[in-house]
Parts: structure tokens; sequence; C-alpha cells
């Protein structure tokens, strides 16, 4: 299933039973399917008398890219009697976001030695390209050396194909009875990771699982961890800037996180939990022996690739252009804002946690806190106006800093010499309790919009990235790294936010 | 008639003399042979102005001690945002002794639209006094609220 930005639902069902299509596409608010859609071919079954007829075709999960286009891939088998594939071709299917006028269908493989081609999954490389894998599944006998293939796909056209780095003596079934598939993310400079983490034996050395870094365009490896036992178990957790890496190990049930520099050297945790994850930055959760647990270790810094987690994050994943409309730097919004910075100027140093926090951020450019405010209010780097992105108002963006934009171009709106270091959005809620018909809240603390808490959180964080501060994320259009900013503010800052007055 | 002409004359030219002495005194050029960086000292792109995309140039003039050892620094022209660090920089440097005591740095900041994974700014002396600070852009960072 993947989620459409539109709140298009994509369901792809392997071997639909239920009289419904193998791919839907659905509206999230009712169910109900989204106009005439593309269809699966079908694969053709020889029953015993001989005679032929259509049957399912295999079909992956799907991915949904930052454009909109859906990704998906599917086998058309042609499966005789006695059971045997006299061929199997498989395919990734491309709809674009435009109403199904645009389906681009492309040939990945294809095969007539009695084997199947199971659709595997699909990595998008934030530039209109993707990586499909698949799986070389013979219907008998021994497994191939590299039974995990992969191509990459740029505009409809296979631009290469190769093995992934994995050389298994055997494969492990999922659920559905078919071979469980490597995940994949994609790291910083077209670097992907992919682990086959359940994996019961390697022929390398007969050891467990791997965890590889390949490059995305040539399938290249860079480097490759594997366990050291086949009960462990290999998990990816997160991409991370300068091609690190964040996983974990299991053994026994318990996970040990280890964190990957960009040539493999692996620094494991020295903590150890039950089925932890990373909340965001160096917050993690899981479980202890006594229950629910949550860690402050190990810092995470998201890689900004468009898929930096298994569970389909990504940070630049769908960046447009921000905007601003009817820019402004008088009035009583300005002199809002300039109230708001001059209250926390003037507190911070009675707030230790906060200021020594903001200091720690400045050190490398020899300032504090306390004094890149005074130069923000100084110099006059701040406006107000209505922030869109691409061609709609954005009553969420409560306000941002810098001047460009991710793909280093202008933001337009704002003077063209520069100057302005951050906007807030007259529309959202730091000015307003209610925008575009419903009540906005801020950070973990539930802020609600147009009170000087939210308000004072909303500066903060801005200063926060502008100094900024070690470990403090670039979330632009990430969920997962902008909770995890709010949450340092909150522990660092809460005390003076909550005290002003 | 004559004689009145040439009073007025005498006089224009005693005008223009004097004007060029003052001048002199005052505004004189500063070769670039007589600026020898003995020892210059690096600095990073101002953040606040990195951060709202402020390029420009500032022009730094500094008075030398007998050592060659920057008593005074002076900004003659640039963007208020980069001014600061420009006169903290400067401070820092060490010159050859000449014979007019002073001399003139020249900051250059550019923010091209380039990809410098975790470098903020990169810092080169070009020429004699020429500083170019070239920095990395600052994307935007959202911040956005929920729903409850």
């Amino acid at each position: 299933m993947a989620i459409r930005g539109d709140g298009a639902v994509v369901i792809s069902a392997p071997g639909n039973t239920s009289g419904l299509p193998e791919l839907m596409i659905v509206d999230g608010q009712n169910g109900q399917l989204l106009g005439q859609q593309p269809s699966i071919p079908a694969s053709s079954y020889q029953l015993s008398n001989g005679s032929w007829v259509n049957g399912y075709s295999p079909i992956g999960p799907p991915i949904v890219d930052s454009n909109g286009s859906i990704y998906v891939e599917y086998e058309v088998d042609q499966i005789a009697y006695p059971p045997q594939v006299t061929s199997a071709t498989l395919y990734l299917m491309q709809i674009a976001d435009d109403q199904y006028n645009t389906v681009t269908t492309t040939q990945l493989s294809s095969t007539s030695s009695n084997e199947h081609l199971f659709p595997g999954r699909i990595v998008p490389d934030g530039q209109g390209g993707v990586l499909a894998t698949w799986v070389i599944a013979p219907s008998s006998g021994p497994i191939p050396t590299n039974p995990y293939q992969a191509a990459y796909v740029v505009s409809g056209s296979l631009t290469a194909s190769y093995a992934l780095p994995f050389t298994p003596t055997n494969f492990v079934l999922g659920p559905d009875g078919l071979p469980i598939k490597p995940t994949l993310i994609l790291g910083d400079n077209g670097t992907v990771f992919a682990t086959d983490g359940t994996s019961s034996g390697d022929s390398t050395n007969g050891e467990g699982p791997k965890i590889v870094a390949f490059a995305l365009a040539s399938g290249t490896l860079d480097w490759f961890y594997q366990a050291q036992s086949i009960q462990t178990t290999l998990g990816l957790v997160a991409a991370a800037t300068n091609t690190g890496l964040a996983a974990k190990s299991t053994s026994n049930g318990v996970d040990t996180v280890l964190s990957f520099d960009s040539s493999g050297n692996v620094t494991p945790s020295s903590w150890t939990g039950t089925d932890v994850s990373n909340f965001g930055g160096n917050y993690w959760l899981g479980y202890s022996a006594t229950g629910g647990a949550n860690y402050n270790a190990t810092p995470v810094e998201l890689s900004s690739s468009p898929f930096y987690g298994s569970d389909g994050n990504g940070g630049n994943a769908a960046v447009q252009d921000i905007s601003v409309q009817s820019f402004s730097q008088t009035g009583s919004n300005q002199t809002t804002i300039t109230n708001v910075l001059q209250e926390i100027k003037t507190a911070l140093p009675s707030y230790g946690a906060c200021n020594s926090w903001l200091n720690n951020g400045s050190q490398q450019n020899n300032l504090s806190g306390v004094s890149y405010i005074g130069q923000m209010l100084q110099s006059n780097t701040y406006g107000h106006g209505t922030i869109y992105v691409g061609t709609n108002i954005r009553y969420d963006i409560w306000a941002f800093s810098g001047a460009t934009n991710p793909d280093h171009t202008m933001i337009s709106g704002l003077p063209t010499n520069g100057g302005i270091s951050m906007v807030v959005n007259d529309v959202a809620g730091f000015f307003n309790a209610t925008a575009n018909g419903g009540a906005y809240y801020l950070g973990p603390r539930n802020y609600p919009g147009d009170s000087l808490r939210a308000q004072a959180m909303v500066l903060i964080h801005e200063v926060a990235h502008q100094l900024p501060v070690p470990g403090f994320q670039a979330d632009n259009n990430n969920n997962k790294a902008e909770k995890a900013n709010n949450k340092m503010v909150d522990i660092n800052c809460r005390q003076l936010i909550e005290a002003l007055q | 008639m004559t004689k009145l002409l040439g009073v007025v004359l005498l006089l224009c030219l005693a005008l223009v003399v004097s004007t060029d002495y003052v001048a002199a005194s005052d505004d004189v050029t500063l070769n670039d042979k007589d600026i020898n960086v003995v020892h210059f000292e690096a600095m990073s792109y101002p953040q606040l102005a990195r951060v709202a995309h402020v390029q420009g140039v500032v022009v730094i003039r500094v008075s030398l001690d007998s050592e060659g050892k920057v008593e005074k620094a002076m900004a003659i022209s640039g963007r208020e945002e980069l001014i600061p660090d420009c006169l903290a920089n400067a401070k820092k440097w060490k010159f050859k002794p000449n014979r007019l005591k002073m001399a003139i740095l020249v900051y250059s900041f550019t923010l091209p639209p380039v990809d410098c994974g975790s470098v903020t700014s990169f810092f080169t002396l070009q020429g004699v006094n020429v500083a170019s600070i070239t920095g990395c852009p600052f994307v935007a960072t959202p911040t956005r609220s929920h729903s409850m």
C-alpha cells in the first residue's frame, strides 16, 4: 500500500480472489475507486485437460514518487500443466498523476527456465528514476548464486541491470509462502543500503545475513557487513547524513544499534533494547524488562535522500518551491515578531538549559544565541507574508528560515538582494488560532495557534535552524525530523517558553 | 584688463595647488606594492548573512603600527550584515610595515547555487588583498503545525 500526496491510497493485492483488481487506486476518504484505472495483465494457466485460462499475475508493493507517479512491478507468467513456468516476464508500470493518461510499462527481465521473477521492492531516486528489484525463484532445485536482481529505470528506460550483492544459500519464506525480499533504502550521493536481514545462510562463508552498500546507478559494491551468526537478524533503521547508515542487529530478541560510516566502519551501541526504533535524532523507543522505554543515545541525523527509511520516509521526496506573496517588514504582524524575539532574547540568560543549548549551536560561529537574535533584531532580517508551496497557500507552515529552495533557486517574493533570514506566515497559526477552517497546534505540548507559547516555540525552532544547533536536523517536508526537532526545543526550552508573559 | 586676468589666473592656480595639497594628505593612493600580507586569518561566511542570502563586497581600511600589526580597522563600504565579521577578521592580519602605515582589504562574499555537504564556506586569499569567501546556500526550513 502507498499513499499519494492527494490522499489517494494505492493498493496491490497479489492473487486477489475477492473479485477486485490486483491494483487499485482508491479515495482515501471513502475507499471508492478513483476513475477507470489501468489493469494488470493476466497470466495464463493450463488446466489438467489441456485448456488454458487466465489467472492472476504476481504483483509487488507499490510506491508513490514525489511527483505523484505510482510505480508497481508485476510478473506475467505462462504456467503449463503439469505445473511448469514456461515463460515469465517482469514489468514495471508507472502511472503518472494525470488521470491515468500516461501509463508507461517497462520490461525488466524475462525467462523461460522454469523459474519465477517475483516482483520486489522499488526505491525512488528523487529525480524521476527508480531502482526496481526482483527475486529469481526456480520452481525446483537449488537457487541461483545471486537470486536478488535490480534494474535502474529512468524515464521509462532501463539504464542498468545488475545482481544485488547477496549470495544466500536458501530462501526464507514469508507468510505468503514467497521468498522474503531484501529491504532497501537510499542514502546520500546515490548510495543504496540493503539487507537480506533474515537470511539463514550465506554462501560467502556460511554465516549470517548481510547489510550491503552499493551505487544506485551501477550496482558497484561499496562495502558489506555480515552478522556473525545465522541466529542474528539485521534491519535497516535509516540512511544518515554523509553517506552513513543506522541499522540494528537482533540476537535472542535483543537489539543493538549499529552506526556505519561511509566506508562501512561500524560502531555498535553501548546500550541494548527490545524492538527499538528511532523516534528521530537521539531519541529511541523500545521495550525493557519493565515495559516501554525511551533511550537518549546514538543520534541519527537523517539523510536528505527521498527514501531514507524502509517505511518509505523521505526527506526531499516531495519538496516543491516555496514562494511568498505580500511580503512585508512593517505593520502589526512585524511588531509581534519583533516583540517575541525581544522577549526570548531578554529571557535567555535566565534559562540556562535553553541558553547553553543555543550557544552549543553557535560555537562554530563564535556567536551566542542572544547575540544572534540581537543581530536579527538589529539588521531586521525577518518579515511576514503569505507562504505558498507550488501554487497552494500553506496554512500548516508557520514560518521558514533561509532564502533558497532545495534546488538552490531563490525563494520568490523576497527581496532579490537578500537580507531576509526568516519569514512568518500571515495566514497560519503564528497569527491565527484557526486557519483554513481548523484549529492548529504546535509541538509536543500542542501549543495552540496565536498563543505566545506557540510563537516562541516557532521562533526558537527557527533560530536553532539558523545557528545551527548540533543535531537539529533539516526538516523540510520531513515529519520525523521535525518531530525530533520540536522535541529538542521542548526539552531544552520548555521552561523559557512557558514562562513568557 | 590683461593684468586683472593674470591675477585671477594666478589665484585660480594657487587654489588648485592648495586643493591638491589637502587631498594628498587625506586621500592617498595605496598601491598594491605597498600591501604585503605577512599573516592572514581565514574566516567563515557570517552565519546570519548566509541564512539571509546576503552577498557583496566589503572594503576595509586598516591602520598599521610600526611593526605592521593592525591597530584599527574601519569599513569603507559594504552590507551591514557582513561588516562586523570583516572588521573582526581584519584585526587579526599582519602586514609588512609600509610608509603610509595603512592597508586596504577587500572581502568578496558569494553564495553560488551548489551543494557543499556539511561544509558551510570556503576562504581563499586572491592577489595581494582580496579575501574571497564562498558560502554554501542555506536551504529553507519550514516549521509546520499539526491538526488534533
